[in-house]
């Protein structure tokens, strides 16, 4: 084996400790430190087998809300999947199977009221994606009615954090209104972010006619920063990650589908997300915005989250990446 | 009553229908004033006698302005410049069918000069000896140094924003003299130009991103096209014209049939079967959004050629 210089080496570690630093500058407004919400001692989250989408969902989200999930009773509910692109044999959106029944779910676990919205941060021609994702005829068929949260009114909300320098951003009004918020994602690899699921999922709740399209706003301010205080502020009560097919590779939008069978779910953002990294054979404590989130916004160590449902272990894998997050992953 | 008239005057009457007491239009129906809606309303009833609505929508966008010129429909929001190209033409197209309006030359003027005042981000000068250190952090194969303009204020140059922003100034020569902003426009078009897709047409900024390329959309390549069509010398217009060509009807959405019929127009194409598909998108939908409710008037009911709003 050759033997490195130590230029080589120097450079090597310079560029290793890159990440760290550029992670250390980026935190503009505010370092993470001690809980900034009521973190509990341990969370919850369930792995549901689904092996595909023509199995209940209904069901299967329903018996992840009764073990896991707070009392829906006569709060108004609002479900915010993940619709950002169109492509034909893809895996980009939340399936229209996983939001019908995620709100037929809800509706049975006494939901006064379910509706679904979404600020595509990608295409901002909703009429064009509810059409061609089967979206728009899926929530027809079961009655709902879908807020365009890029064109909603807006409300000055005064951001929990700062991670971005932020005191506040304008917010749809439809989802300010509602007291249930439910982050309903597919799980993706990203190429910027590591991972998406349920936290990277808000960025959805922007409002492109306010801040632009692909809300370059929050790409700026940093997106591990902007997906920190969008947790903060939106606080979703919920998270259904629709692991059921997946996305590997260069997601979040021109990755490959990965079956993977589970619908992941769970009150706390972080606990879900991370045990959704793990579960793909990401390190969460590698994630930027999963490490930073970890003991400050919900449980991100392995040792506070309860397993419910199905064993990781039968579900974990490795979803490939892009050679720039190799060192993401659990192995690396 | 033909099918296309039909379409018409559904699409005027339910535009009419869902306008503000405060003279705007919101998205939706029942929702606030905004930009956008606004703006496309003034090029689809600027010129018709019924109306009556021109004078007043000016007032709106009046009251929007801020002293720095640009106009934001939400107190504390930041100004979007996409809108606020698009409003530019909309109030040029006004000014063209209503010389007598006194309010608009001034409003203009100031709106024009904040236009010209805003420019995308570069990267920074830590980014850019990143990139000389670690040239594999390179994302997209591009100019990067080019500015058009941003969605808002402290962000990168975007294909829409600079379109609208590029075609009002491009318009704003065929009224104003002087124009203002003539050194912006060289640039910008160099930007649409570097940002052209492979295949012809616009994605939304880059046209690669980490060594794939990036697939063109109609209603970017829609905007860019009118923005651009002065320059079909160029190999990369001239593409984007046959993406367009090809695309036109692919997309099926109200957003996408209005802009592809209007570019497509406005190049002096046929788009007998882009407004068929839209008048029946029309019919099926109604096309809530008065936005795009407002596009699809101006599709249908607006001239060709030179002949309309997006003259350059």
């Amino acid at each position: 084996m050759r033997r490195r210089s130590p230029s080589e080496l120097s450079r090597r570690a310079f560029l290793a400790a890159l990440p760290a630093a550029a992670a250390l500058l980026s935190c503009r407004g505010q370092s993470p430190g001690s809980p900034l919400v009521d973190v509990p001692q341990t969370s919850a989250v369930g792995l549901f087998a689904a092996p595909h989408y023509g199995v209940d969902l209904a069901d299967v989200i329903f018996r992840g809300l009764l073990e896991l999930g707070p009392s829906v009773r006569g709060r108004r509910v609002f479900l915010k999947p993940n619709l950002v692109e169109y492509g034909r044999d893809t895996a980009i959106n939340t399936h229209p199977a996983v939001v019908a029944g995620a709100a037929a779910a809800f509706l049975r676990a006494g939901a006064s009221e379910v509706k679904v919205g979404e600020g595509p941060g990608h295409r901002r021609d909703i009429e064009y994606l509810l059409g061609a994702s089967g979206l728009r005829e899926c929530l027809a068929d079961a009655r709902l009615s879908f807020v365009d949260l890029n064109h909603d009114d807006v409300h000055r909300t005064r951001l929990r954090t700062r991670f971005m320098g932020f005191d506040e951003l304008l917010l749809p009004v439809t989802l300010l209104q509602s007291d249930f918020v439910v982050s309903l994602p597919k799980l993706k690899t990203h190429h910027w972010a590591g991972m998406t699921a349920g936290m990277k999922n808000l960025f959805g709740v922007v409002p492109g006619a306010v801040y632009g399209w692909p809300k370059n706003v929050l790409h700026v301010a940093g997106i591990d920063n902007a997906i920190l205080d969008l947790v903060a502020t939106v606080r979703p009560q919920f998270t259904i990650v629709d692991g059921i097919v997946a996305m590997e590779g260069d997601g979040p939008i021109m990755g490959r589908p990965r079956p993977l069978g589970i619908v992941a779910m769970g009150a706390d953002p972080v606990a879900v997300d991370a045990t959704c990294a793990r579960t793909i054979g990401l390190d969460p404590g590698k994630i930027p915005y999963l490490a930073r989130a970890s003991g400050v916004l919900g449980n991100g160590d392995e040792r506070r989250i309860e397993q419910r449902g199905e064993k990781l272990s039968r579900y974990r894998t490795r979803f490939e990446v892009i050679a720039r997050l190799n060192h993401l992953r659990l192995d690396g | 009553m033909t099918v296309r008239a039909e379409a018409i005057d559904q699409l005027r009457r339910a535009l009419l229908a869902s306008r503000n007491s405060d003279g705007g239009w919101g998205y939706h129906a029942g929702k606030h004033s905004r930009l956008e809606p606004t703006a496309w309303a003034l090029l689809a009833l600027a010129e018709d006698p019924a109306a009556d609505t021109t004078s007043a929508l000016v007032e709106v966008l009046a009251r929007w302005q801020r002293p720095d010129g640009l106009l934001t429909c939400v107190p504390s929001a930041p100004p979007n410049l996409a809108f606020n190209g698009l409003a530019t033409i909309a109030l040029l197209h006004a000014a063209h069918a209503h010389p007598d309006l006194a309010l608009i030359d001034p409003l203009l003027g100031r709106l024009l000069r904040g236009i010209v005042a805003i420019k995308g981000s570069t990267f920074s000068l830590a980014q850019r000896a990143f990139l000389w250190l670690v040239p594999s952090a390179t994302t997209s194969q591009q100019d990067n140094d080019l500015r058009g303009w941003p969605w808002v204020e402290g962000t990168f140059s975007w294909v829409e924003p600079t379109a609208w922003c590029l075609l009002a100034l491009k318009r704003s020569r065929l009224q104003m003299a002087p124009a203002p902003g003539a050194g912006r426009i060289e640039e910008a078009e160099r930007l649409l130009l570097d940002r052209c897709c492979t295949g012809g047409g616009w994605n939304y900024g880059n046209s690669n991103m980490l060594g794939k390329q990036l697939m063109a959309y109609v209603p970017t390549t829609a905007v860019g096209l009118l923005a651009m069509r002065d320059r079909r010398v160029t190999a990369e217009v001239r593409r984007s014209v046959d993406f367009l060509a090809r695309h036109r009807t692919a997309e099926v959405s109200g957003m996408a049939l209005s802009l592809a019929a209007i570019a497509l127009g406005a190049c002096g194409l046929p788009v007998e079967d882009v407004e068929e598909a839209l008048i029946e998108d029309v019919t099926r939908t109604g096309l809530p959004n008065n936005a795009v409710r407002a596009m699809a008037l101006c599709a249908l009911a607006g001239g060709s050629g030179d002949a309309t709003p997006f003259a350059v």
